[in-house]
């Protein structure tokens, strides 16, 4: 009895030895599996970090080369549009009497100056950090209405509460948003509705345009991926949704971020 | 098991037998279905043909007394064990960010773990002790009681096995639920 007493003991002891090991097994899975889930959380944190890092300076690329296409545009040909209309106000006042055809030409060149000092303000960084975001879209949208052969109508609160960094941002993705509409959309009306609360700004810009397959990637160009990245850029999301006519744009941007 | 052996005259190790035959076509069937590479759905049906084959050959051929198959289930939970094994590998292969502790199919296979580990000891010394108290000479109400405590272990094992999977199941319901409110 003794010895069969005893050799079941080293059994049992050994049974327990055993469940030692499975329960030390699944410990060691657990924490294995966390410090690694932490590990691939860190890594894509640091992919993602050196992406928004990445697509930062992309985007001052752009802004630098916008920047300086607006000031070639202001000093370049801005004065030599001047100039221009100079010598038709000087061959105009020469002739015995005014002709029509270079009134005609001196208003087209005055309005012309108009649209190119209006264009090159909105692509000049330091006019644009001077207003905020809806200052900005204010005065596009006039821009716009101005050639009466669009119309923009805007709904917005009177300011939105984001850093001047981040305004520039935005309305460089709605300003892109609009551009596909008339651009690409052959748009009439172009309707752009900004919502804001306390975690996120929402902006919709819809046209009457003829619409594309939002579905297909193979349609979307350099506007569309500008749009997308500036909007990741700042954590935010964007949606396009045209069903035939007319198109969509739905940008989602959290105040936190 | 002893004690209905002798008490009722009629030994219940078919019952035992043909519940570790089952037991390893449910388990095989459900880490094949579980195992994604194709080395180990075929190292699955490997150890389930070896222990069929054991079972058929046992049964039929080798078998001439009634005591408990101490190979037959050595055989199911070495069996038991690698498959445990391939999982828990190929879970560390493949991490996901779905933590493993909302995985019900880490805790279930953990549970088999903790039973087929833990008995296997067991398993693999029941049959020797059985036929050590058999002889009249040496069976006695004593060591068969000794020999009952042995397989109470076991049936602690199979309580906390049970037990592992019972939590991780109200663990993983509750988490689910506090997440969604």
């Amino acid at each position: 009895m003794d010895n069969l007493s005893q050799e079941i003991i080293i059994v049992v002891i050994g049974a327990a030895f055993f469940l030692l090991v499975a329960v030390g097994i699944i410990i060691l899975l657990l924490i294995y599996q966390k410090k690694q889930l932490q590990y691939i959380l860190e890594k894509q944190e640091l992919k993602n970090q050196f992406q928004r890092e990445l697509l930062k300076t992309r985007i001052e690329a752009q802004e630098e080369t916008l920047n300086h296409v607006g000031r070639e545009l202001h000093d370049n040909v801005g004065q030599l549009m001047s100039s221009s209309k100079l010598l038709v106000n000087v061959a105009n006042r020469e002739l015995p009497a005014p002709l029509e055809t270079l009134q005609l030409a001196d208003e087209t060149i005055c309005k012309a100056i108009q649209e190119l000092r209006a264009l090159s303000k909105s692509l000049n960084k330091e006019w644009l950090e001077k207003f905020n975001f809806i200052d900005n879209l204010i005065a596009e949208a006039n821009r716009i209405n101005a050639s009466k052969e669009f119309v923009m109508t805007l709904v917005h609160p009177d300011e939105v509460n984001m850093g001047r960094e981040k305004q520039l941002i935005l309305f460089r993705v709605v300003q892109e948003a609009f551009q596909n509409s008339i651009k690409h959309g052959k748009a009439q009306h172009i309707k752009i509705e900004v919502k804001q609360n306390e975690t996120a700004i929402d902006i919709a810009v819809e046209d009457n345009g003829k619409g594309f397959d939002a579905t297909d990637t193979l349609l979307h160009g350099v506007g569309m991926t500008n749009i997308k990245n500036r909007a990741t850029m700042m954590g935010g999301t964007v949606k396009w949704k045209s069903g035939g006519a007319g198109t969509l744009v739905a940008i989602q941007i959290p105040l936190c971020a | 098991m002893v004690g209905t052996l002798f008490k009722w005259g009629k030994p219940n190790i078919d019952f035992y037998d043909m519940f570790s035959l089952i037991t390893s076509l449910c388990f095989a069937a459900y880490f094949y279905s579980l195992l994604l590479s194709p080395w180990m759905k075929k190292t699955v049906i490997t150890i389930y043909t070896l222990q069929t084959l054991y079972f058929i050959i046992y049964h039929w051929i080798i078998r001439n007394e009634s005591v408990f198959d101490s190979m037959g289930n050595v055989i199911l939970s070495t069996g038991m064990v690698i498959m445990v094994f391939m999982f828990l590998y190929q879970i560390l292969t493949n991490i996901t960010e779905e933590s493993l502790s909302a995985n019900f199919d880490f805790w279930f296979v953990s549970a088999q773990l903790v039973y087929f580990l833990g008995s296997f000891i067991i398993f693999l010394t029941f049959s020797y002790f059985t036929r050590k108290i058999l002889p009249v000479e040496l069976y006695s109400n004593e060591n068969r009681d000794v020999l009952t405590k042995l397989w109470g272990v076991h049936n602690v094992l199979l309580f906390l096995s049970s037990l592992l999977t019972l939590g991780s199941v109200a663990w993983i319901t509750f988490r689910k639920k506090s997440s969604l409110l």
